[in-house]
């Protein structure tokens, strides 16, 4: 009996290169799964064709086949459908149901075997994956590697200038405030001081001498007056000086007189002879009486002539000086006068300007006030500084943040915690404007639609 | 004898032109420049009103002003805060802090020599 032959297929084998990385086992699993199932698949199709030979076996007589039509494709099972009906009816209806069967198990072979070679196209388009991973793993780790050190040694720095730019300028208007106060200060005690001066000082200075120079002018008129009186007394005494004068010239004439009576005696004794002699000799002593009388009067005469003249002399000398220094004292009066109403006006002018340069400093002085109040804008700018600093400073931390898992496990940076932080840092209504529209821009940026032309 | 007056600001402009003008105006002023600072000051000496800043690094003004009003001999000095704030927009806790008087910055010295003169203690 000759027995048909038996399709015998090989086994379908998959190799697959075995990983070692924890990526790989998702796929491993999923290939070995699809490998397994082939292969039950496979078990069951041989045993399905086993079963059909065996009851189409059991109804074949044994009959010479024509091996020339025999192959071991799957034609070759229609050939042999095709020989079958003239072995037997029964065996036909089988062996064609078996042989269909068979067909269609070789049809789901056939599609496993485009999936198995699908899931292995798949396989190795994962491998190549993974192999561009493994090559681009490192070089994102370099690149956030060179970002960290990026924002660690340049944060540094921005923070770094912006403190010292906060520092030098806090110490710059420290500086100027100071000078500032100091110039109003000055400023105070000057106005001070020469509004003592002239308010108190110079006015009581001013009464005082107007007081004492006219004392000294009084004293001056009294002086005049004096020599006045002096004038008088002298006029009076020329006034005896020529009375000394007549009588002096009394007394000549009464010695003329007197030598006229003494000669006529002379004559009378020089008459009554001896009886006169007596006579005769007071006659001639009286005319030496008389002589010496009239040359004493005309003493007395000539001396009373020269005081007289002394005394006119004088009398004009003083005349004169009484009258230069009466001129004088009113010339010193109106001098002096004059000499202290321009004082006076100088005073005046000087207080005026005094006031009026009080008024001036005190202009200045609200203004310096003015510059040092704005001055105080440095405090709203060192707060504003501060805050800036203090953000700059916790960029990098949050950059570390964003990759501590590790470069496959990248995460975003939470810019939005970093910014409400920094909101949630300000104090003044400014900084939150100045956030608040620099946001509003930003947003207004990414609402932008841009049209790409494909080629 | 002049009274005392503390004024603690991290600013030190502030802490001079505020100075100068109580100075003039016949005060005797000690100044700090946080609120740390502030609390060294108020070591038993007679203080006769309290001048602070806000925001200060080390410790603020409202955290300043609660520490010391935990003081006996302090409890009842008066406080003016200096804020960069207007009154618009004020925080809502510091209206209910125990501060006398706010002052924005920038203010004017006879502004605050005015207010010292209303609420310094006799």
């Amino acid at each position: 009996m000759h027995k048909p032959t038996i399709m015998q297929r090989e086994p379908i084998t998959v190799n697959i290169t075995p990983k070692t990385a924890q990526s790989n086992k998702t796929r491993n699993g999923l290939v070995y799964f699809m490998i397994t199932y082939l292969f039950i698949l496979i078990i069951t199709a041989v045993a399905s064709g086993a079963l059909g030979w065996w009851l189409a076996i059991r109804h074949v007589k044994p009959q010479p086949l024509n091996t020339n039509k025999l192959t071991s494709d799957v034609p070759n099972a229609e050939q042999d459908a095709n020989i079958a009906p003239q072995l037997n009816p029964e065996f036909n209806v089988e062996l064609t149901k078996h042989v269909q069967a068979a067909k269609q198990q070789t049809d789901t072979l056939n599609l496993l075997n485009q999936r198995i070679n699908n899931v292995l196209k798949t396989v190795d388009y994962l491998q190549q994956q993974q192999q561009s991973i493994d090559k681009l793993e490192p070089m994102i780790a370099n690149y956030i590697a060179s970002i960290e050190t990026f924002s660690r040694r340049l944060t540094p720095i921005w923070a770094a200038q912006v403190e010292s730019s906060r520092a030098q300028m806090d110490t710059a208007i420290v500086e100027l405030t100071g000078q500032f106060d100091a110039i109003v200060k000055q400023l105070d005690e000057l106005l001070s001081k020469s509004r003592t001066n002239l308010s108190n000082g110079n006015d009581t200075i001013l009464v005082s001498s107007r007081e004492r120079l006219s004392t000294v002018i009084m004293n001056l008129d009294l002086a005049l007056t004096n020599k006045q009186h002096m004038l008088a007394q002298i006029h009076g005494l020329l006034d005896f000086v020529e009375e000394m004068k007549d009588m002096s010239q009394q007394v000549v004439a009464i010695a003329h007189q007197t030598n006229l009576l003494a000669l006529n005696a002379a004559i009378e004794a020089a008459r009554a002879g001896d009886a006169g002699r007596g006579f005769a000799v007071v006659a001639d002593e009286v005319r030496k009486l008389s002589k010496n009388s009239a040359a004493t009067g005309k003493d007395i005469t000539s001396k009373v002539d020269q005081i007289n003249e002394a005394i006119i002399e004088a009398l004009a000398a003083v005349e004169l000086n009484a009258e230069q220094d009466a001129g004088a004292v009113m010339k010193a009066n109106t001098s002096l006068q004059e000499v202290m109403d321009a004082l006076e006006q100088v005073f005046t002018g000087l207080k005026l300007n005094t006031d009026a340069m009080g008024v001036n400093a005190r202009q200045i002085q609200t203004e310096i006030g003015e510059a040092l109040m704005h001055f105080q804008f440095q405090d709203r700018l060192n707060q504003v500084l501060s805050h800036v600093r203090d953000s700059i400073n916790q960029f990098p931390n949050y950059l570390e943040h964003s990759h501590q898992d590790g470069v496959l496990n990248l995460k975003p940076l939470a810019i939005d915690t970093l910014l409400v932080e920094l909101e949630k840092s300000y104090a003044m209504k400014a900084e939150r404007h100045a956030h608040q529209a620099a946001q509003a821009l930003a947003n207004q940026d990414d609402e932008i639609t841009f049209f790409l032309s494909h080629v | 004898m002049s009274k005392t007056i503390l004024i603690i600001d991290d600013s030190a402009s502030i802490r001079q032109s505020t100075q100068s003008a109580l100075q003039d105006a016949g005060y005797h002023v000690i100044e700090a420049i946080d609120g740390q600072d502030g609390l060294k000051q108020l070591n038993g000496q007679k203080i006769h009103l309290i001048i602070s800043a806000v925001n200060m690094p080390q410790m603020d003004g409202i955290t300043f002003m609660q520490e010391a009003k935990k003081r006996p001999l302090y409890q009842f000095t008066p406080v003016i805060m200096l804020t960069t704030e207007s009154n618009q927009n004020l925080p809502p806790h510091y209206s209910s802090t125990n501060a006398k008087a706010w002052l924005t910055k920038p203010f004017r010295p006879a502004q605050m020599v005015a207010a010292v003169t209303k609420l310094i203690m006799p």
